[in-house]
């Protein structure tokens, strides 16, 4: 785009967002570059080591668990989380009866703190009072002991899952937001040639939505990165490792290793394989006509 | 020109309210039962998560008073994360319309910078973060929390945000320059309004983002002066005895308010939807 | 009360604020000195009342009447420990230190930043001699005293009168002799459709710990002395993976379906509303018995005491309160205070006040105490009988071998690995604090 001293509004409209930036995440990113390299525990200052700390994290079946964890939880959640998000906006879209509450409401989960969520969903889903077993009677499922969703490894992956899955309150909010910026005319015009509701979605609005999906697969991803609240309330990683994911790997060699240089290498593991997440989702999502118009 | 038949409008419509209860209930369920247990007694709440309380006094509710200083951390956490969310938004406006327009040496270096502070684990940055707070003297003040959660908010925003450029035509721009517009003229007065509706749900986003955050609260405060609800919900798990009942009460009384706030919100996002219709 | 307390803290607050922006006047003589606290006793927990009385009285005595409080509060064991971890990284600590249930004395030690105690344990020889040897010498590091030790903590069986009588047994008067006896009982309980025994494993499996500590600590002389080892390393041996086979046993058989994964509070209120017979746990836990919001009226009553089978109790001397003060004024004030928490009087109102036992061995503890709470009666007598005793988990092992326990209990439980899978995983973590 052509403007009148174009770099001087470059240089104004962007330093200050990384002033601000280099405050809170230059001397931090630094130091989790640096101390991933040294031998450096909550009593003793850092000791330059080399790659020990990453030779010692990849030797460990907990950490090669959490990283497969950690990928899965990256999947599940940019795919269906994000599409039920899209799905649940392409029906509020047309404004339905009581959209506004559906809007709201789906919202909520997302305002409850993450300490409350967790003590409710473990005393909901606890295997002797809990929710478990009325369902159960309701369906008429016959069981010889009532499942325990978080106790057991069998389903403690899934039952965490759970908490946050259906939840897509967030993306269904950017994506409304996105969709009331398409023009009307086009919706008009598509009616007035007859389209049905769906061919509309299917033809005008989701196309539309590429970018803003990608944006949100972005998100849902980097958030399944660095997942860490409602595990730690609830499994803490466990039972065995079936619910470890990097930042509760990390959070562990910080807390309870003391283990601050071996934390710090969990955590270049997880800056890396995020990065390279965002770039691979936005290579995936960009067109190329539409980079070279924004020059 | 087809007509869909009558029969399929009528089961796409029942599917399509059978799919919003669905998620209204999973949503709205929790909270709703964390009201009701809001008012049982330990014993109850922790030998059956279904049953009514037996009776429905207010204690649990004076207890969440008694236990913490609630009211003040409220208030707090509405000053922190307010000014947090306008500082991100008012950052964030500028910084991702730079980056959707323009190209340049060191955008790609911005970009990757501010993805890979999405996935910077709190543990590993807290120590160097509170080392420098105290040398700049905002350890244990509003100021210094509402500098990290600005920060914090400004990659996830940055990324809704510069998408959202996106979709807004550069032609307006170009007829802008055109016509004699200055720089700054055209975006505070073509862009900016365009841009209303991505600028609340970042609004939005950032603010449900900084609510609950409990970590960076704990380590950079010391006192009553900068702390926020998600500590004062930890005065009610104790070794021992977790008070989960004032617990859910605390949850009830900080949440009400924060769907006001949000109800609020949304409709704004909606009047600039309308307003957003003229664009290109 | 609370309110009153509220106000002082804030008050005291903002003289600590206004002392801490004037050194020099601080440190003049006579004058105020501003002791830097961080407290967790907050909230809900157990011992908030008698910590807020113990702050206020201080200031009352001679050597607390200069001293002013700064606190910060910070709700909660977990959430203090995260925070005084960063705080020992960076260096700044509190003027003292408490101890937040998790062994931190030897990190603070190493890390140089907590006070040597010694010179002021000889200085003073009376308050020396209230602590046995094994109480300062667990808060011993390299030879030097950095800890001092507030309360001893013991623990026992609390059994269900009712229930055993249901099911048609008798109760020991101090003991199973054995843990065949025990297991015994547990049948019979069992037969009458009554839940034997109270375990979890969420948090870091308090209950299971103690019954497992008990099981490998009255194990003949060599699980004795394993189980009073500090930071022990191998876990393989033949007592630690019997008594994981019997932990498993005891999960499948023993106890109720929640307790896999659980938390303490449902467990608790498992044995409060009856339906558990025995529950491992210590005096701490007796105010709950007759506070109506947890447990039913008359719930004191039916309760029983005695120690783990073969005469067996847990006992472990507390990590103590360190003083991380820098200036001279600074660190005797903070002594003076621990000086204060551990006077005789106060550790008779702490045991009054939470149930904490006193560390010190001999204490007169008044009458009226033992008559108006029979269950502490019984408590401090039945103490005098255990033939052996032994820690547990939290007080000795590694942290994060005290997680691997807890998450890898559910494990053990759902036989998805052996007891003797289970061992090696422990000793697995155990090495990680080698590295």
């Amino acid at each position: 785009m052509k403007t009148k001293n174009r770099g001087l509004w470059i240089a104004l409209f962007t330093i200050p967002c990384m002033i601000l930036f280099a405050i809170v995440y230059a001397a931090p990113i630094v130091t989790v570059l640096y101390t991933s390299l040294c031998n450096y525990t909550t009593f003793s200052a850092p000791v330059f080591t080399g790659i020990k700390n990453f030779v010692t994290i990849f030797q460990d079946t907990d950490f090669l668990v959490s990283i497969r964890n950690t990928l899965v939880w990256v999947v599940l959640q940019s795919t269906f989380h994000v599409s039920l998000g899209l799905l649940m906006a392409l029906v509020l879209r047309r404004k339905p009866k009581g959209w506004k509450v559906v809007r709201t409401a789906y919202m909520i989960p997302n305002i409850v703190p993450t300490a409350a969520t967790g003590v409710m969903f473990t005393l909901l889903l606890n295997p002797s009072f809990g929710v478990v077993k009325p369902f159960l009677d309701f369906l008429g499922v016959d069981y010889s002991m009532v499942p325990n969703l978080f106790g057991n490894s069998r389903y403690a992956f899934w039952t965490v899952t759970f908490t946050w899955i259906l939840y897509s309150g967030f993306n269904t909010i950017i994506f409304l937001a996105e969709m009331g910026a398409i023009d009307k005319e086009i919706y008009e015009a598509a009616t007035v040639d007859g389209a049905r509701p769906w061919q509309v979605d299917r033809y005008i609005t989701l196309p539309l939505m590429k970018n803003i999906f990608g944006t949100c697969v972005t998100l849902a991803s980097v958030a399944m990165v660095s997942q860490f609240d409602i595990i730690y309330m609830t499994t803490k990683g466990g039972p065995g490792n079936s619910t470890l994911n990097l930042p509760i790997y990390l959070y562990k060699a910080a807390t309870l290793e003391n283990n601050y240089g071996k934390a710090n290498a969990v955590g270049v593991v997880q800056i890396v394989l995020g990065l390279v997440l965002v770039l691979l989702i936005q290579r995936l999502f960009q067109e190329r006509k539409e980079l070279k118009e924004g020059k | 020109m087809k007509k869909t038949s009558k029969a399929t409008v009528v089961t796409a419509g029942i599917f399509k309210y059978l799919f919003m209860i669905f998620f209204v209930l999973i949503a709205v369920g929790p909270i709703v039962w964390a009201f009701i247990s809001s008012f049982k007694s330990y014993a109850e709440i922790n030998s059956s998560a279904l049953s009514w309380p037996s009776t429905f006094n207010l204690d649990n509710y004076k207890a969440a008073f008694q236990f913490a200083p609630i009211a003040k951390y409220f208030l707090n956490s509405v000053v922190i994360v307010g000014c947090s969310v306008l500082v991100t938004v008012a950052l964030v406006a500028m910084c991702s319309y730079i980056i959707s327009r323009f190209d340049f040496k060191l955008k790609i270096l911005i970009v990757l910078l501010i993805s890979a502070s999405l996935m910077l684990p709190a543990q590993a940055i807290s120590q160097p973060l509170f080392a420098i707070f105290q040398k700049l003297g905002i350890f244990d003040t509003k100021l210094g929390l509402i500098i990290v959660y600005s920060a914090m908010g400004i990659p996830m925003s940055f990324f809704v945000m510069t998408s959202y450029y996106k979709t807004i035509s550069t032609a307006l721009e170009e007829s802008a320059y055109i016509d004699g517009a200055t720089f700054l003229q055209t975006f505070l007065h073509i862009i900016l309004p365009l841009a209303k509706p991505g600028l609340v749900t970042i609004a939005l986003l950032e603010f449900i983002n900084t609510w609950n955050e409990f970590y960076f609260a704990l380590m950079l405060t010391s006192g009553d002066s900068a702390r926020t609800v998600p500590i004062a919900l930890n005065y009610y798990m104790g070794t021992f005895a977790n008070n989960y009942s004032a617990l859910f009460a605390a949850v009830v009384m900080t949440v009400l308010p924060t769907i006001l706030v949000f109800i609020i919100l949304q409709r704004q996002v909606m009047e600039s939807l309308t307003a957003g219709a003229v664009k290109g | 009360m609370k309110r009153k307390f509220v106000k002082r803290v804030i008050a005291s607050a903002l003289v600590g604020i206004m002392a801490m922006s004037l050194p020099v006047y601080a440190e003049g003589d006579g004058e105020k000195v501003v002791l830097n606290v961080i407290n967790y006793h907050v909230g809900t927990d157990y011992a908030a009342d008698y910590y807020a009385y113990l702050f206020e009285e201080f200031q009352k005595t001679e050597e607390g009447k200069n001293v002013e409080f700064n606190f910060e509060e910070i709700p909660t064991t977990d959430a203090y420990n995260q925070k005084i971890k960063l705080l020992i990284a960076s260096g700044d600590l509190p003027d003292i230190v408490f101890n937040g249930g998790n062994n931190i004395t030897e990190l603070a030690a190493k890390s140089g930043k907590v006070a040597d105690l010694t010179p002021y344990f000889e200085e003073d020889p009376e308050w020396k001699a209230l602590f046995d040897e094994t109480s300062l010498e667990f808060n011993t590091v390299d030879g030097k005293i950095y800890g001092v030790p507030v309360s001893k903590e013991i623990s026992y069986i609390y059994y269900n009168k009712e229930l055993f009588e249901q099911a048609g047994i008798e109760a020991p008067e101090v003991a199973y002799e054995s843990w065949d006896d025990f297991f015994a009982a547990c049948d019979k309980l069992k037969e009458a459709g009554i839940t034997p025994v109270g375990m979890d494993s969420a948090d870091s499996g308090w209950l299971t710990n103690l019954w497992m500590s008990a099981l490998i600590g009255t194990n003949g002389e060599a699980g004795n002395e394993w189980m009073n080892t500090m930071y022990p390393t191998d876990f393989n041996t033949p007592e630690v993976e019997a008594a994981a086979e019997t932990i498993q046993k005891m999960f499948q058989n023993y106890t109720t379906p929640d307790a896999v994964g659980g938390k303490y509070d449902p467990m608790a209120t498992h044995f409060f509303n009856g339906e558990v017979a025995m529950f491992p746990n210590g005096p701490w836990m007796i105010p709950d018995f007759s506070e109506t919001e947890k447990a039913p009226e008359g719930f004191a009553d039916k309760i029983g005491i005695m120690l783990m089978p073969c005469k067996g109790m847990e006992m472990v001397p507390t990590p103590g309160d360190m003083v991380g003060a820098k200036d001279e004024a600074k660190i005797k004030a903070a002594v003076d205070f621990l000086k204060f928490e551990t006077s005789p009087e106060n550790q008779i109102k702490a045991l009054e006040m939470t149930g904490l036992q006193p560390v010190s061995n001999d204490l007169e503890i008044p009458s009226e105490l033992t008559e108006s709470d029979p269950l502490m009666a019984q408590v401090l007598d039945i103490q005098g009988k255990a033939e052996m005793t032994y820690g547990q988990n939290q007080a000795y092992w590694y942290q994060n071998t005290i997680d691997a326990f807890s998450t890898q209990l559910p494990e053990l439980a759902y036989d998805n690995i052996t007891p003797k899978e289970f061992c090696e995983k422990l000793t697995e973590s155990a090495a990680k604090n080698q590295e």
